[in-house]
């Protein structure tokens, strides 16, 4: 239990440097928010023929950020953070003129619903796909395979997405063209919104797949190569078992072992390349809020954003760190491995 | 005896013998592995017969076919490779006495009378045959229980493919447990890497036991071993071979181990049988050279360590099987005869045959100082 404790707390620890870095990188690159936010506004008066006060345009570009310039950059993390903390509290959207908070926990369903959906989609692919793969070795099945699943993998998922989009989408009319759902419909439980969301998602989805997929099936076949060879595989054939057992339980559950933690890592891959795939699509997801913030000068939601995708990160590793002993038994819970 | 192609010389004495219950029956065994450089011959028409409650020993140096021929037992030969002869397998008779009869055990009919032919067996034959009539326990017991899982899993899912009763034989594992020394609750609770070596040959002999078959094969089984737990390993599977009416096939290259074991011994050379007899007289009066030689290497504390002396030359090579006698370019007394003539196995004493024509001489040319403690039990 102390492990868990402790592994919980190193966590946290990772977590909260990782904001601090961000949040100091962020406030020092030149030009960071506020002065960004104060040339925008200086150039848009005096294109008005205003006189400009500089002072005053500053108290405006330090209100819409929250950002007190004359503060060290610690004691300004410290606020923040309290506020997050304390009041859920992520401040306001400047483009949105919304709490950040509400925009993110309204978009983050959508975001888990695609990267979830890609990434189950994913990994039974890359498992099985692999595994197959190594059960046929050297066989034209494999070479064939081998050759698909990397031409796949040299595809970039959003080249695809585009491609996708424009013949899928906008020639053939199967799939709509962008959004989350389709705006006629009530939202509910009720079968036109039901497949209309599905149907919004498919495409993201399948981008998402192919993000997932190839590279780890070449990887699981060489894991799986290993484990065929293996003495208990023989004995196992030998003893009378079904192929179906010494697949699953033999083969697939020993090779996916070393294949285990990317994966759990794969899940934080998912959520930033979402950031594209959500662009792409026009589905306001996190990784699309994080865009538009990002290119309007949104500080708040950008920052809020970066906290949802470093929590995401750290929470994936943990959790990876903790499932692991019940994957493979010769883990344990000791702080005596290294974790991942 | 019981070889091939001596039965018309050595048939006589055979035939008398009404001990001899022969359990299964090997005939021009061949395995043949197709090798870049040609046809590799890594079984070479091998005649066995294998006696009932016996316990067998196989004898013979690394790529000397010990395990092909184990393998070939069960029809089991790895795929390149390819198992041709005949290999026959006698269930034990049922009116025979009190003991159940093997063919109980789970789906597997035994043909009604009582020979199978185990090479033309269909698959799912094979598959009940396997493990019900004829087990093994492989080369490599640290690597022959599944990591993710537990011992017991190993049990249930055995007991399961074959369709026999849970409960009944998880009882017969208790006994097999208890005859091994092994804690039933503490084994079966564990991760395979939870174990010791020991421990993990024990649970797999266990095993390979849990369906009664009527043979088992072990295949190197105390190779990674060390001494002490090699020892005490031996003496339980002579307790094993009472308790539970087995017949056992021990392949091994260590043939001071097998001494005190085995009651017959089959020494193998380039991939067939050089000379096969019962162990005692087999180890004081060898009759084959290579034998002879074998013993001779064997380092022993009483004998002195000049008289220890490695076999010159290197093993044959499996593609390149020399003609004549496979063992007469390293043979000390070998002369025109045995490079052109492959000499068959002939008797050189009761119940002992061996593969040369000059066992006569062998046996006062060449020497050889044995181990009190191998033989003298």
């Amino acid at each position: 239990m102390n492990y868990y404790i402790r592994r919980f707390a190193q966590a946290i620890v990772t977590f909260v440097v990782g904001m601090f870095i961000t949040f100091a990188l962020y406030r020092l690159v030149p030009g960071g928010p506020v002065e960004q936010i104060m040339q925008d506004r200086i150039q848009r008066m005096q294109d008005r023929g205003q006189q400009v006060d500089t002072r005053q345009v500053a108290e405006m570009a330090e209100q819409l950020t929250g950002i007190n310039p004359d503060q060290p950059i610690p004691i300004s993390f410290y606020e923040w953070l309290r506020d997050i903390v304390l009041y859920q509290d992520f401040g306001e959207s400047i483009l949105f003129q919304d709490p950040v908070f509400d925009i993110l926990f309204r978009a983050m369903p959508w975001s888990i619903f695609l990267s979830v959906y890609g990434l189950l989609l994913g990994f039974t692919a890359t498992i099985a796909v692999g595994v197959f793969m190594a059960w046929h070795e050297g066989t034209k099945i494999d070479s064939g395979l081998t050759v698909f699943v990397l031409v796949m993998r040299s595809i970039p998922y959003y080249v695809a997405a585009i491609v996708m989009l424009s013949v899928l989408a906008f020639q053939w009319g199967i799939f709509p063209t962008g959004g989350r759902a389709p705006p006629a419909a009530q939202p509910g439980f009720n079968l036109e919104f039901m497949t209309g969301i599905a149907r919004h998602a498919a495409l993201p989805i399948a981008s998402n797949f192919i993000v997932g997929f190839a590279g780890g099936a070449i990887g699981m076949r060489a894991l799986s190569v290993r484990v065929i060879g293996a003495d208990y595989l023989r004995s196992a054939r030998l003893r009378g078992l079904s192929t179906n057992r010494i697949l699953s339980r033999y083969l697939t559950r020993n090779s996916i072992l070393p294949i285990y933690t990317g994966f759990m890592l794969g899940i934080a891959g998912m959520f930033s390349s979402n950031v594209i795939t959500e662009v792409i699509f026009q589905y306001h997801g996190v990784g699309w809020f994080l865009l538009e913030a990002a290119v309007n000068q949104d500080y708040p939601l950008v920052m809020a954003a970066f906290v949802f995708f470093s929590g995401i990160t750290v929470t994936a590793i943990m959790v990876a760190d903790f499932t692991y002993g019940l994957i493979d038994p010769r883990a344990g819970t000791g702080a005596t491995r290294e974790s991942f | 005896m019981a070889i091939g192609q001596q039965n018309q010389t050595t048939g006589d004495d055979e035939t008398d013998d009404a001990d001899e219950d022969i359990v299964m029956e090997v005939r021009d065994a061949r395995v043949q592995f197709g090798m870049s450089r040609g046809q590799a011959w890594v079984l070479n028409d091998v005649d066995m017969d294998v006696r009932r409650e016996e316990i067998l020993a196989i004898v013979g140096e690394s790529g000397s076919g010990k395990s092909m021929f184990a393998a070939a037992l069960m029809d089991a030969v790895e795929d390149p490779g390819h198992l041709s002869g005949d290999v026959t397998y006698y269930p034990r008779e049922t009116e025979d006495d009190g003991t159940p009869s093997t063919d109980q055990i789970g789906s597997y009919d035994a043909v009604g009378d009582d020979s199978v032919d185990v090479l033309d067996m269909s698959d799912g034959e094979l598959q009940s045959f396997r493990w019900e009539e004829v087990s093994m326990v492989f080369q490599g017991a640290m690597n022959s229980f599944n990591p993710t899982m537990k011992i017991k899993g190993h049990f249930h899912e055995t007991i399961q493919a074959h369709n026999a009763v849970l409960d009944e034989r998880m009882e017969h594992v208790r006994d097999l447990f208890e005859a091994l020394h092994l804690d039933p609750d503490r084994v079966m609770n564990s991760y395979p890497h939870e174990l010791s070596g020991g421990m993990k040959q024990r649970a797999l002999i266990a095993l390979a036991l849990v369906l009664e078959p009527e043979v088992l094969v072990m295949d190197e089984p105390t190779a990674a071993l060390d001494l002490l737990m090699q020892r005490s390993i031996i003496s339980m599977l002579r307790e094993l071979r009472d308790e539970f009416e087995l017949t056992i096939v021990f392949i091994t290259h260590d043939l001071p181990l097998v001494a005190g074991l085995s009651d017959r011994i089959g020494v193998l050379y380039a991939f067939e049988f050089v000379e096969v007899g019962e162990t005692r007289s087999l180890l004081k009066d060898a009759a084959h050279p290579y034998t002879r030689a074998l013993l001779r290497s064997v380092p022993s504390i009483d004998s002195d360590i000049d008289s220890m002396q490695p076999i010159e030359g290197a093993r044959p090579d499996p593609v390149n099987i020399p003609t004549g006698c496979s063992f007469h370019p390293r043979c000390p007394i070998a002369d025109d005869r045995c490079e052109i003539e492959d000499p068959d196995l002939v008797s050189a004493g009761e119940d002992h045959d061996a593969a040369c024509f000059y066992t006569d001489q062998a046996r006062s040319e060449l020497s050889y100082i044995l181990d009190h403690g191998s033989t003298e039990d």
